[in-house]
């Protein structure tokens, strides 16, 4: 995991978990509150269901009442009377009243008559309620509520059912009235649907909201890290382009001083040695002054090899030093250019990385060559100190200096870009200060290109 | 030259074709006798230690121990050696350090063989021999304007020794050298960067980043 990838997490995953954190708080205190509404809701309900019922029943009771009271235990006729008035007393499909004896004797049941005269006294429904036998105690008691499950008519299914049942004691009757609940509980799951819908939806809104964000975050990441790389990409071909090209114009001059110079005075030689050879042969007198034509030209090639490898790479800087190369590099500066060089330096050698070393010589080879190019100094001073903290190199001189930035692609801006990247790395630094009055260049040398010095090996 | 006895001459040059060119170049003449060739400059050392050559004629680009290092070794172990360096090298820089260390003469290697002899004559006879075009050189390094006089690589590695603060027995020890050479190298640094006290020295070792001074 690298650190963009850290810093991402750090980012996103305390988001994430705020934003879960209070979906669940939300969630659970909604819900709470819903099921506690749902509950009340459910209770009004059933209080609402229950005076239903006794209103309904008080009604039964006020409708025979007349005959009721009239009659003594045994009027048959008034029974049947009042059997025909609740067999007939209905308020919708599902809504009508029944009418036991204390023995469990079915007398009224509108809605199913097949049960008329028969005593269903130990009937069960699936819970395995005695249903006749309870209601019958709740009406000895006076009346009271009873909730059981019972076939409705409407539907022909069983379902939940309450009823309210009061006895007629002089009859030893027992009179009841219902309502199915199936409808109750339907509207509670309603509510529960409706509250589960609600949880569902606010997990959707949290989610649509959470997601894009955190794909935001990602995608926000994502591309800066693309545009970086993009940026390094394009930065890195250009470097490459231009160490392709560099390379390739070295080699272009090379190849070209090997063949204009070097070939042409081997040549040259070469046709003189032939020559004091068919001289030798044919006992020409002047053999040796031809020969010594030709050693001559083989010794201009020899000093034109020394210069263009000198130009290539001083070897100074590798055989002798830093130092050394330098006050080769200046003397040559000053000869050619007029110029008035001063060098300081430290007095010990070997003292930083060869790479380090040959860094520090091309900045100064590349100052230089500006100096003598745009600066018009009459006075360059170039001081090299070696402090515990790193080695340092300045080149100040008392030129007309230079508008910096330069304008880029220009030659002197890509060569102190080049100066600067030799010394970036290696995790140094280059410093430009210029003025109308002259210009200062600070290159500077982490401590790590400091060699570690032993005095044996030194000297091997 | 008196030609009653031949110079004896030692070469030293990596490159074998160079180095039977030279002693073909050399053992044309009757009053020099090459005593021996040597491929690396411990060989010649070691050579030079039962031959006792008058010159050595040395090149300077050589593996492991320079040409220019091994003046300083020739200078320790037989300081009567004439060394006369000889190199494809033109820059005053390496001659001026030849001289610093104490050569008698360098001379390019592709100089005609008629200067070969007449400079290993004058570095015989005590004298020193340049090559031509080398000597203006040498007269321009007299008023060098880098103030700092370099310390030579035997120089460093004493100086190194008495910052950690090795006595000169201990440094001669280290350094397979004598006592009496470590003492003259001492005062040639105490001079060269103006200090004058060994604790001076460890603190300027430090300061110049030479060793880690944490």
């Amino acid at each position: 995991m690298n650190l963009r990838q850290k810093i991402l997490a750090l980012s996103v995953l305390p988001l994430v978990l705020a934003i879960l954190a209070i979906t669940a708080l939300v969630t659970s205190q909604s819900t709470q509150l819903a099921r506690a509404s749902i509950a009340t809701f459910e209770r009004n309900l059933l209080r609402a269901k229950e005076s239903e019922l006794l209103n309904l029943t008080n009604m039964a009771v006020s409708a025979i009442a007349e005959i009721y009271e009239a009659a003594d235990a045994d009027d048959a006729v008034a029974k049947r009377q009042v059997q025909a008035i609740l067999s007939q007393l209905d308020y919708g499909p599902d809504g009508y009243f029944f009418a036991y004896d204390y023995d469990g004797v079915n007398i009224v049941h509108p809605r199913q008559t097949f049960r008329q005269g028969q005593n269903w006294l130990d009937l069960t429904d699936p819970d395995g309620n005695r249903v006749i036998y309870n209601l019958i105690e709740r009406a000895k008691e006076g009346g009271g509520l009873h909730q059981y499950k019972w076939q409705k008519p409407s539907t022909g299914e069983v379902a939940d059912k309450l009823s309210w049942a009061v006895g007629l004691d002089k009859w030893r009757w027992m009179l009841g009235t219902g309502v199915y609940l199936d409808d109750v509980f339907a509207q509670t799951a309603a509510a529960e649907d409706d509250l589960r819908s609600h949880i569902d939806t606010t997990f959707i809104t949290v989610a649509a909201i959470t997601v894009p964000i955190v794909f935001a975050v990602f995608l926000a990441s994502f591309l800066i890290t693309l545009r970086e790389r993009r940026l390094a990409d394009s930065k890195l071909k250009e470097l490459t382009q231009r160490v392709v090209d560099t390379q390739e114009e070295e080699r272009a001059r090379i190849a070209r001083e090997l063949h204009d110079g070097i070939s042409q005075t081997m040549v040259g030689a070469r046709y003189m040695l032939d020559l004091a050879a068919a001289k030798v042969r044919s006992g020409a007198p002047d053999a040796a002054d031809v020969i010594e034509r030709g050693a001559h030209g083989i010794n201009d090639a020899i000093k034109e090899v020394r210069r263009i490898s000198h130009d290539l790479r001083p070897g100074v800087l590798d055989d002798l030093g830093l130092t050394a190369a330098l006050e080769a590099l200046t003397d040559s500066f000053a000869e050619r250019t007029g110029i008035t060089v001063e060098l300081k330096s430290v007095a010990f050698k070997n003292l930083i990385l060869p790479e380090a070393r040959t860094a520090l010589y091309r900045v100064a080879q590349e100052a230089l060559t500006n100096i003598e190019r745009h600066a018009n100094a009459t006075r360059v001073r170039v001081v090299i100190t070696s402090a515990s903290n790193g080695p340092q190199m300045l080149i100040d001189d008392d030129g007309q200096g230079f508008a910096h930035p330069p304008a880029r692609r220009s030659s002197r801006g890509l060569g102190l870009r080049n100066m600067q990247e030799r010394m970036e790395y290696f995790g140094g630094s280059l410093d430009v200060r210029t003025t109308s009055k002259g210009t200062t260049l600070r290159a500077r040398l982490p401590k790590s290109t400091y060699i570690t010095q032993k005095p044996d090996t030194v000297l091997a | 030259m008196t030609g009653a006895t031949p110079i004896k001459v030692l070469i030293c040059d990596d490159h074998p074709l160079v180095l039977e060119g030279i002693r073909a170049v050399v053992e044309t003449f009757d009053h020099i006798r090459v005593v021996g060739t040597a491929r690396s400059a411990l060989a010649a050392l070691t050579l030079a230690e039962q031959e006792n050559p008058d010159v050595v004629l040395m090149d300077i680009n050589l593996p492991e121990v320079s040409g220019l290092d091994a003046i300083e070794l020739f200078r320790e172990r037989l300081p009567r050696t004439r060394l006369l360096m000889l190199s494809m090298h033109d820059s005053r820089e390496y001659i001026s350090t030849a001289v610093l260390y104490g050569a008698a003469g360098y001379i390019l290697k592709d100089v005609p063989p008629a200067e070969i002899i007449s400079a290993i004559e004058a570095v015989a006879a005590n004298g020193s021999y340049f090559s031509s075009g080398v000597t203006e050189a040498i007269l321009q390094k007299g008023q060098k304007r880098n103030a700092v006089v370099p310390l030579t690589t035997r120089e460093q590695a004493v100086l190194l020794l008495v910052a950690q603060g090795r006595s000169n027995k201990d440094v001669a020890g280290e350094l397979d050298i004598s006592v009496r050479t470590v003492e003259t190298h001492r005062k040639n640094i105490k001079k060269k960067l103006g200090i004058g006290t060994t604790a001076g020295l460890t603190r300027y070792v430090i300061d110049h980043g030479l060793v880690g001074g944490d």
